[in-house]
């Protein structure tokens, strides 16, 4: 099935996990409006993998809340995570700046396996 | 390309065709494994899609969807010889969508539908790679439920059959979900919560 993030395909052609590999990680959920599900190979617009469906994901257009979360998973693989996301509404409906970072760590075995920060902002013109 | 009709009041057909056109180009950069993939194909797909929509009577659609898609393969596997450049797959379903009571109250939905793939990657566990298997079929049929029981409480059901098997052999393919059942009740206060 063919992924997408406001029209961005995600799927990862000759990766080693498998052809067409989706790695959904980079996505930070509260960025994320809705999901769209589209069933079958019977709608245009969707060329590579569109075998059994589609999905769609849609990024929110305005933050209309601020949200700062910390998170911390322990175990086997230890997980932290940090989002800030900051609107500042200039007029109604629309917002000058959004930015937000996450981090994410998985420690195993007392070593770093992976680390990753993520950080994107949006200027919108006012 | 789209092209959309309306003859008649109860009767809508929409059809597409897309064309998608593949290069696949490998170059083999060690010099000493002359056995690693190395070479350029092209391919292309003609992909025609068509939605046949009849109704509404008493609040009762019918529809009819076919078309065919393709999902690309590895690049070093379509140098190697190991799997075709594009696979192609072939799909329609028939069913019905209503809304038998008052509009906003209940909606039924039932459809039966067909899926061939000439080409299904299958994932090998044991090397946590995916395989390229042969031709496959599925067919199942799918029936759900939703709407609003009273009040602020809403149901949404589905349930689905799927059978799923290879051409070649008739064998089930690995993983593939025979039963899918998913049930909601939610609570929706017009205050914005819900739960």
């Amino acid at each position: 099935m063919p992924f997408f993030v406001d029209n961005m395909p995600i799927n990862l052609r000759t990766h080693g996990h498998g052809q067409g590999y989706t790695d959904l990680s980079f996505i930070i959920p509260e960025t994320i409006e809705g999901i769209d599900v589209v069933k079958g190979t019977y709608h245009e617009g969707f060329g590579d993998f569109d075998t059994a469906g589609a999905v769609r994901f849609k990024t929110r257009e305005v933050l209309k809340e601020n949200v700062v979360q910390g998170y911390r998973q322990s175990g086997y693989l230890f997980g932290i995570r940090a989002v800030a996301t900051a609107g500042f509404q200039v007029r109604d409906d629309t917002i000058s700046n959004i930015s937000f970072g996450t981090q994410t760590k998985r420690v195993s075995t007392g070593t770093i396996v992976e680390s990753a920060v993520q950080e994107a902002s949006y200027t919108r013109p006012t | 390309m789209k092209l959309e009709l309306q003859s008649t009041p109860w009767m809508r057909l929409s059809g597409g065709l897309l064309t998608d056109y593949f290069t696949f180009d490998v170059r083999n950069l060690c010099d000493t494994c002359p056995q690693q993939p190395n070479g350029r194909t092209d391919s292309g797909q003609v992909s025609p899609k068509a939605n046949l929509i009849l109704g509404p009577w008493s609040n009762t659609e019918f529809f009819v969807n076919y078309g065919t898609g393709f999902h690309s393969n590895d690049a070093r596997s379509t140098e190697a010889g190991g799997s075709s450049p594009l696979a192609k797959a072939q799909g329609a379903e028939v069913g019905f969508r209503s809304k038998p009571w008052r509009p906003e109250r209940m909606e039924l939905i039932a459809t039966f539908w067909w899926l061939d793939l000439k080409s299904e990657l299958v994932f090998e566990g044991d090397t946590g790679t995916t395989d390229a298997r042969g031709l496959t079929r599925r067919y199942g049929i799918e029936i759900g439920a939703r709407g609003q029981v009273y009040g602020p409480l809403y149901f949404d059901d589905s349930f689905s059959w799927t059978h799923a098997e290879f051409r070649s052999t008739g064998l089930a393919i690995p993983l593939a979900p025979e039963l899918t059942a998913y049930s909601a009740l939610l609570l929706r206060w017009p205050e914005g919560l819900s739960s």
